[in-house]
């Protein structure tokens, strides 16, 4: 039996039972909430600018400064304080990452529902595209992309002016938004195969055939009858899949062919700090560890999820 | 537990890493030059190993024309003259050679008895077929321009006549190359890799492939190439100088970046750090490499013919305004930059670097003032600023890129950087028009400072394509300089009007100089014979192990 | 049974067609002259021209890839537009690296994964299967490059235990391969412990230990057997997952493999070079998936019949 989602309470006492989920969720709260207080911060000093070349953020040989003193975790080879450009670069690598889940979950979504719905011809083509998608592996599609819109000089610009007052307004301009369409055109197939399954099997339930014999459009029962039973799956989905979106905008950055400087991600920041590797290896550890957690915070919530809503 | 051991070591790991990393000892004292102390005598046997981020280009000498390819170049084949362990000319294929009284005809004596690796004898045709294959339009060589100066090229190029009329081969060892006008650089000229010699046979044989079954007279042989992977060379068993082949056979392993190959040569699995170009030692290990007791003797420092610019494309807007272009060229401290580079390079006023003949140490340039650049950015109609498209070669370790963008936002330029690969830079700056403003940089074909100012700032060689003044530039009064230079016989005079021209560019701001740079080579002890050449940087062939 | 081969390997077939389709369409649909990546920013028009014949730059796009159909069709990947070698020659001189890198990646994850996800099923919610679920999960938050960059400068660079780069001779694929095999090892603990914990309750399980077999026996005979099956399917399947791992591997260590080939085919702008490294590991994909549905047959006597 679906558990009726509704009761946002009782989900709620019951993720906080698990221990691993809300150790998870709190590391994502506290995540998002220094990502949205950074430019506050800064504005307090309390926190460097992200992108401030502090003459005495360099030694007097001009070397980044290790951790302690003035920068808790050190400064890059630029002067630039890591902790500012961790935080910061949560804004852009959480927002790419959750930007890349939605473009992925709304066509897995679309995608799986058409397949389970309809079935027949339709099924047999989305399900043959969703294969061909999986044949190659992301990392390689994704960098097939993204050299793709290097070459041709036309980098997809999209100035979401509705975002701005979110959370999500980080710096989403230029890059940041290719690198999000990419990573999610690059994630939607896992998704399908999920969905369908689900869709395939709602289909038959007495609700979605009483709608369709009270003469319901086809519209109005995916909609109203199979969308909402989805919901559960969906989500923890969606949650897991930001774990892998995140993982390979940071390969992307890692390779060079992530979200354009000066805009700090923890990709680009590790892709940055390979040449000070060997002197300097804050410069990788410390965003490589950003990662890790968020990732980490992510899975042990979707797995919560999971377990919640009682489904495999 | 093997996982939850690693995972614990792993944790271990990261720990360290965030702690204060422990410096080693600093010695203070500046650098030794090339510190090759050593008293060994020269040994035969043993192989180099040595390491490069991305593949040789061509080992074709008529396609080849980068810093790295050269290097290898110089193990496969020889040319008529060759340098000394600095710049003066000494005779390579030619036993000897005269200039006309005209200074129009050079007349080279081979010696005999010098053979390909297929084993047939070198002849003074070689040579003529040599440099017409670099002139034939259809080999498409990238130093085909140094050689229009021979007489007969144009026409040789145009399909109006079967050879370039001034080679000639009078006999089987005697060889003229006649001029149209006179060219104190000729010389040097057939030092680049469109001067040396191939056999015709084996590049008819080959066709395109000729360049991974390279033959020449040089020291060594190719013995393997897997495509972007490996290389391996081995002794030529006709060469005749025991002096320039010590070494059983060359490793080269290509892939990775700078970081990983200095990681393996410092715990030996590598003979030399780094022969990539510039600077030979990734900058953030530098002061690390140089204070530390063990390495500190083995790092040998050069400074390099070369000059790092930002290049401003004077036929678009903003940079169509001088009071722009030298904004600019207020806008950005140079000495940031050198203090991020941790003086691995010198600051640059003008084109020409210090090694140059010609160069000016009382040159007129830009002194670091953002309050002058803002009252000419105001002056020019941008009192707010503006922003443009500042493209850079990606991927790439240097700190110069983003520490600019942060000079030129202080004044309120936006520069967005436009990453690209190093060819699409070179194809897109080279063509009109496309390019608003690009960081480049320039090193010596050879020493002398025709090959900065005639190639870079004079207006009279614009082309729509392919074209090396990337800021596309065009001063009557400079091009009458540098077309006056190029033929005047008397070299005092001759850089006196190099010298004035290049006043008159940095006058005009089309470029911000920005450094010019040292290039360093770092070698294991065992290593002998490491003497960093101007031109050529490595001479493999020179080297010996003494393990 | 033949039937069902057969349908099989037409629906891979459609898959494999169906990439070729879709790459070739994303790397040729973008304007700028290839002719230029070939010939070299010198080169003059007439060369230019030429190339465009040669290569058939020209002509529309649906006959371009009807051409390099029958160039596939005839066992031909093209020749680099950079250097100019055969695109199947680069290849098949990069396979043995990566078949190695992944086999020994498998055999240590399969090796290290079995008899944890077997204990753990064993000893269900004690402290031990609780903490190996924390560590399963934190190696599926690990990104690829960075743990093996890590372990790279510990272990090798600072402790000396391995050589750092490159491949010379079979030990310098051990610690790329240990590093690839953490980032599957806890999904496949996890994997195996679910399953096992499924078999262990079921009836056969019970009446096994009813006649008296011992723990161990009961562990890893019996239940082990029956737990593996699912795992071969999913090992085949994830074929695509272990490629992408071996692409971010062979750089961090500059291993000859096809994951640098690809990487560098990028970076290169060479398109035949991108198309073959993309199609082959498509064929691997499409080949083990088949590979795992025969073995299944094989092994599971149900699908057989039921076939």
């Amino acid at each position: 039996m679906l558990p009726n989602i509704g009761c946002f309470k009782t989900s709620l006492r019951m993720l906080a039972r698990n221990r691993l989920a809300s150790a998870g969720l709190s590391l994502l709260i506290v995540f998002v909430f220094l990502a949205m207080a950074a430019p506050l911060l800064t504005h307090w000093h309390i926190l460097h600018a992200p992108d401030q070349q502090d003459p005495v953020g360099l030694d007097a040989d001009g070397l980044p400064r290790t951790a302690g003193g003035d920068y808790l975790l050190g400064t890059d080879n630029l002067g630039r304080d890591v902790l500012a450009r961790v935080i910061y670069g949560a804004r852009v690598s959480l927002s790419v990452g959750i930007g890349a889940m939605l473009t992925a979950t709304i066509i897995g979504v679309t995608v799986g529902l058409l397949a389970g719905f309809y079935g027949g011809k339709l099924d047999l083509v989305l399900m043959r595209l969703t294969e061909i998608n999986m044949t190659i592996p992301a990392i390689l599609l994704a960098i097939a992309f993204a050299g793709l819109l290097d070459v041709s000089g036309r980098t997809i610009h999209l100035h979401p002016a509705w975002l701005s007052w979110t959370f999500l307004d980080f710096s989403l301009k230029r890059g940041a938004v290719s690198v999000f369409l990419i990573v999610g055109f690059v994630c939607w197939p896992g998704m399908v195969r999920v969905v369908r399954a689900q869709v395939l099997a709602l289909r038959e339930r007495e609700f979605v055939q009483a709608a369709r014999a009270l003469g319901a459009s086809d519209m109005r029962i995916i909609l109203g009858a199979i969308l909402p039973n989805l919901l559960p799956t969906v989500v923890v989905l969606a949650v897991m899949s930001i774990a892998n979106t995140i993982l390979l905008e940071a390969g992307l950055g890692y390779l060079g062919i992530g979200v354009p400087p000066p805009a700090p991600t923890w990709g680009s920041m590790i892709s940055e700090g390979q040449p000070y590797f060997i002197t300097y290896p804050h410069l990788v550890i410390v965003p490589g560890l950003a990662i890790v957690l968020t990732v980490l915070a992510f899975n042990l919530l979707g797995q919560g999820l999971q377990e919640l809503f009682g489904s495999k | 537990m093997p996982l939850l051991r690693s995972v614990i070591a792993l944790l271990l790991i990261l720990l360290g890493g965030i702690l204060p990393v422990v410096g080693e000892p600093a010695i203070s004292g500046a650098l030794p030059n090339p510190a090759v102390a050593n008293s060994a005598l020269p040994r035969r046997g043993g192989t180099l190993r040595l390491a490069l981020p991305t593949d040789v280009s061509s080992l074709d000498p008529a396609r080849a024309f980068d810093t790295i390819s050269m290097q290898f170049l110089m193990l496969l084949y020889q040319g008529l003259v060759e340098y000394d362990h600095g710049v003066n000319l000494l005779p390579g294929l030619a036993s000897d050679w005269s200039l006309s009284a005209d200074r129009m005809t050079y007349t080279f004596h081979l010696r005999p008895g010098v053979r390909f690796a297929n084993g047939r004898e070198l002849v003074a045709d070689d040579l003529v077929y040599s440099l017409e294959r670099t002139l034939d339009p259809v080999t498409a060589a990238p130093t085909e321009s140094y050689f229009e100066g021979i007489a007969g090229a144009k026409a040789f190029r145009e399909g109006r006549a079967p050879h370039a009329a001034g080679l000639q081969a009078l006999d089987r060892y005697t060889l003229t190359i006649q001029l149209t006008a006179p060219d104190p650089t000729f010389p040097y000229v057939l030092t680049l890799p469109g001067a040396l010699a191939v056999p015709r046979e084996e590049v008819q044989r080959w066709g395109a492939d000729f360049a991974t079954h390279p033959v020449g007279t040089g020291p060594y042989v190719l013995t393997q190439w897997h495509r972007a992977f490996q290389l391996h060379f081995a002794r030529n068993p006709l060469y005749p100088r025991a002096d320039r082949q010590y070494l059983d056979g060359i490793d080269v392993q290509i892939g990775g970046d700078t970081t990983l190959h200095l990681m393996m040569f410092e715990r030996g699995e590598l003979d030399i750090a780094e022969i990539d170009d510039n600077p030979g030692i990734p900058i953030p290990d530098f002061l690390r490499i140089a204070r530390s007791p063990r390495w500190h003797n083995l790092l040998a420092r050069m400074p390099v013919a070369a000059t790092e610019f930002l290049s401003m494309n004077v036929e678009l807007p903003p940079f169509d305004d001088v009071r722009v272009r030298q904004a600019m060229n207020y806008a950005i401290n140079k000495e940031k930059l050198v203090h991020l580079m941790h003086g691995m390079v010198m600051p640059a006023s003008g084109i020409l670097p210090a090694t140059m003949p010609g160069f000016n140490p009382n040159l007129l340039g830009y002194d670091y003032d953002p309050v002058q650049a803002r009252h000419l950015l105001a002056a020019a109609g941008h009192p707010q600023g503006f922003s443009f498209k500042l493209w850079i070669v990606s991927p790439s370790e240097s700190p110069v890129p983003a520490a600019i963008q942060y000079d030129l936002k202080q004044v309120g330029i936006d520069a967005e950087l436009k990453p690209v690969t190093f060819a699409s830079l070179l194809d897109s700056e080279e063509r009109r028009h496309a390019v608003q403003c690009s960081l480049g940089a320039w090193s010596q074909d050879y020493p002398d400072p025709s090959d900065f100012l005639d190639v870079m700032f004079n207006g009279s060689r614009i082309t729509d394509e392919g074209c090396q003044n990337t800021s596309f530039y065009n001063n009557t009064a400079v091009n009458q300089l540098l077309a006056e230079a190029a033929t005047c016989a008397d070299p005092q005079r001759r850089l006196q009007l190099y010298q004035q021209a290049e006043q008159t560019i940095v006058i005009d701001a089309p470029f911000v100089p920005l450094d010019h740079p040292y290039t360093y080579a770092l070698h294991q002890p065992w290593l002998h014979g490491v003497d960093l050449h101007p031109v050529l940087y490595f001479r493999f062939e020179r080297m010996w192990l003494a393990k | 049974m033949i039937k069902r081969f057969f349908r099989r390997l037409l629906a891979s077939l459609v898959t494999l067609l169906g990439t070729a389709f879709i790459t070739f369409f994303l790397l040729n649909a973008v304007p700028g002259d290839v002719a230029r990546v070939i010939a070299g920013a010198k080169a003059s028009p007439a060369v230019i021209q030429e190339i465009h014949a040669k290569y058939h730059l020209d002509d529309p796009l649906g006959r371009r890839f009807l051409l390099y159909l029958n160039q596939l069709v005839h066992g031909d990947l093209g020749y680099s537009y950079v250097t100019g070698q055969s695109v199947a020659e680069a290849i098949s001189a990069r396979l043995p690296t990566t078949l190695a890198l992944s086999g020994l990646a498998v055999v240590i994850w399969v090796a290290l994964a079995v008899p944890l996800g077997a204990l753990t099923a064993r000893f269900r919610d004690s402290w031990f299967d609780r903490s190996t679920l924390v560590l399963a999960t934190l190696t599926l938050s690990l990104p690829a490059f960075w743990l093996a960059r890590m372990m790279q400068y510990v272990l090798a660079y600072h402790l000396g235990w391995f050589p750092i780069g490159f491949f010379r001779r079979a030990g310098d694929l051990v610690l790329p391969a240990a590093s690839l095999a953490i980032l599957f090892v806890g999904y496949y603990a996890r994997l195996i412990h679910t399953n096992m914990v499924e078999v262990l309750d079921s009836p056969y399980i019970r009446a096994a230990r009813a006649k008296g077999a011992s723990e161990t026996r009961v562990l890893f005979k019996h239940a082990l057997r029956n737990a593996l099956i699912p795992v071969i399917t999913i090992l085949g399947m994830d074929v695509a997952g272990l490629l992408g791992g071996v692409l971010f591997i062979e750089n961090v260590f500059a291993l000859p493999g096809i994951g640098t080939l690809a990487v560098q085919s990028v970076f290169n702008l060479d398109p035949p070079v991108i198309m073959g490294s993309v199609l082959f590991s498509a064929t691997l994909v499409v080949g083990a998936n088949w590979l795992v549905d025969l073995l299944y047959g094989v092994i599971d006597p149900r699908i057989r019949s039921a076939g």
